[in-house]
């Protein structure tokens, strides 16, 4: 295993949507065209581009949730996991059990989220309200409870689309540094954000996206910086 | 995802959505009971007092065709709209989609089990003597069993990609309740609109239940192998269009 690893590589990836004009009248919506980038083992690789260039897109069709219509992503062996808080939880349950729920539905096995349960209770600090159903939570408990559950899956590589930091003050601090201490350690990180100095601070590399293609893709601080400039 | 996980999470998640459905509403599962009994006396009001029809057989006759139409047609409600209800959640997180489907059939099995068994004592308090025939039930049970899991995994596959299929299949239902002798015996009705009218398997499970429940006969072998051929080559289809689909519903957009 050496430092050059690749894990994920991208290559000549286009995806598009179809998009209902009116009866039986369709038109297709290509937010990406051609990307190309290789992810190696350990790195974090930031992903850069203004609103809608397809950062969520291809984060999903790395994650495997959608497949693209043209090139290909090849995985050589990575369990791969977009971050999400709070997937598919349910109001009427309560707090252990959506943590359950959730991480079965992020992959693992039920004795697998089942040993991580007092971590995950610990991490959210919702005390006696973990055994209540989630209607009964505010909106940062529930945050905090989507957010403990998610740091329980280890996946090889993790994408991550814009979460750094929920819940109130304090929370948001701890979720905020939990993070960035998970995506400085040896863990493959993709991080898609616009948000310039957290990205300077945590990435590697950037790629970045514009109508459809990489526009530019290396060091962090010196693609930022270009980034900047030509916006 | 191991095939481990998968079957651990749609024993799991059938059962956190019957939790969260019994607590929703007031009376919760009981609506299972009660939706049956008001269709009961809707149709006993027209058969026995308006028509004069029926006669004392007509309850548990009625009851055992009603009680396994509910089985089947909220399963076929509920897979059929499977993928879009889940839609959210697919868009997260990588899931393989036959799940949906069965996770819903999964969730109205275990409501029908204790309306079954109420069923079964209802039939031995009205005088229908528990008979050898019944041994065949578990039988029975299985090929409908396999008939909604094919049929709900075949309309989970096409109703994302046609959002009109959802509306034709509700009305579809009300046409198939009419017609699969719920309510009347097919085996009363002139040829050869009999032999089409068993062509619908639905039509066939119902009159095997009869038989075997209340006639005492053994289950026509013949039919019961048409509809396990019919579910095999409709579950086939659906699993086919799944797993072509997988990862391409996350694409569809309305």
């Amino acid at each position: 295993m050496t430092a050059d690893e690749i894990i994920i590589s991208v290559e000549n990836v286009s995806i598009s949507y179809a998009i209902k004009k009116g009866f039986l009248k369709w038109s297709k919506f290509t937010p990406l065209k051609s990307i190309s980038f290789d992810l190696h083992r350990g790195e974090t690789v930031g992903i850069i581009g203004c609103n809608g260039a397809g950062k969520s897109t291809l984060l999903r069709a790395i994650a495997g949730i959608i497949e693209p219509n043209g090139g290909v992503i090849r995985n050589f062996g990575a369990r791969v996991s977009l971050l999400s808080l709070g997937v598919g939880f349910m109001t009427n349950l309560s707090g252990r059990e959506n943590a359950i729920l959730s991480g079965m539905l992020l992959g693992l096995s039920r004795k697998e989220i089942t040993s991580r349960i007092e971590a995950i209770m610990e991490f959210a600090e919702l005390g006696d309200f973990f055994d209540q159903p989630l209607r009964t939570y505010s909106t940062g408990m529930r945050a905090r409870l989507g957010f403990a559950t998610a740091m329980q899956v280890n996946p090889d590589v993790l994408l991550v689309d814009e979460v750094l930091g929920v819940g109130d003050e304090k929370f948001r601090a701890k979720s905020s540094s939990e993070m960035k201490k998970l995506i400085k350690s040896d863990k493959t990180v993709i991080l898609a954000s616009h948000i310039i100095s957290t990205m300077k601070d945590l990435c590697d590399r950037v790629v970045w996206i514009e109508d459809g293609v990489v526009r530019h893709v290396g060091e962090a601080n010196a693609t930022l910086d270009l980034y900047v400039q030509k916006k | 995802m191991p095939f481990r996980n998968i079957i651990e999470l749609i024993l799991y998640k059938s059962y956190t959505d019957i939790k969260a459905d019994a607590t929703r509403s007031y009376l919760g599962l009981a609506w299972w009971i009660i939706e049956p009994l008001l269709y009961l006396c809707g149709f006993y009001i027209l058969f026995v007092l308006i028509l004069q029809r029926g006669g004392p057989d007509f309850v548990p006759f009625f009851l055992c065709g009603v009680v396994v139409w509910k089985w089947f047609a909220s399963s076929i409600q509920g897979g059929s709209q499977a993928i879009s209800i889940y839609q959210g959640l697919s868009q997260q997180v990588y899931v393989p989609k036959y799940v949906f489907p069965i996770i819903m059939v999964m969730g109205s099995t275990i409501r029908f089990i204790p309306v079954y068994i109420l069923l079964t004592l209802f039939l031995l308090f009205s005088g229908i003597p528990a008979q050898s025939s019944w041994i065949a039930i578990p039988l029975v049970v299985f090929i409908q069993f396999c008939l909604i899991i094919a049929l709900a995994l075949l309309t989970g596959a096409i109703t994302p990609l046609v959002p009109d299929l959802k509306v034709a299949i509700d009305n579809g239902m009300q046409i198939l309740f009419f017609i699969s002798g719920v309510f009347f015996n097919i085996n009363e009705v002139h040829e050869p609109l009999k032999t089409y009218l068993f062509l619908n398997p639905m039509a066939g499970i119902i009159d095997e239940y009869r038989n075997v429940m209340i006639r005492g006969l053994w289950p026509n072998m013949a039919r019961m192998g048409y509809i396990l051929l019919f579910s095999i080559a409709a579950g086939s289809l659906g699993l086919a269009i799944l797993r072509f689909m997988d990862r391409r519903y996350g694409k569809v957009r309305f």
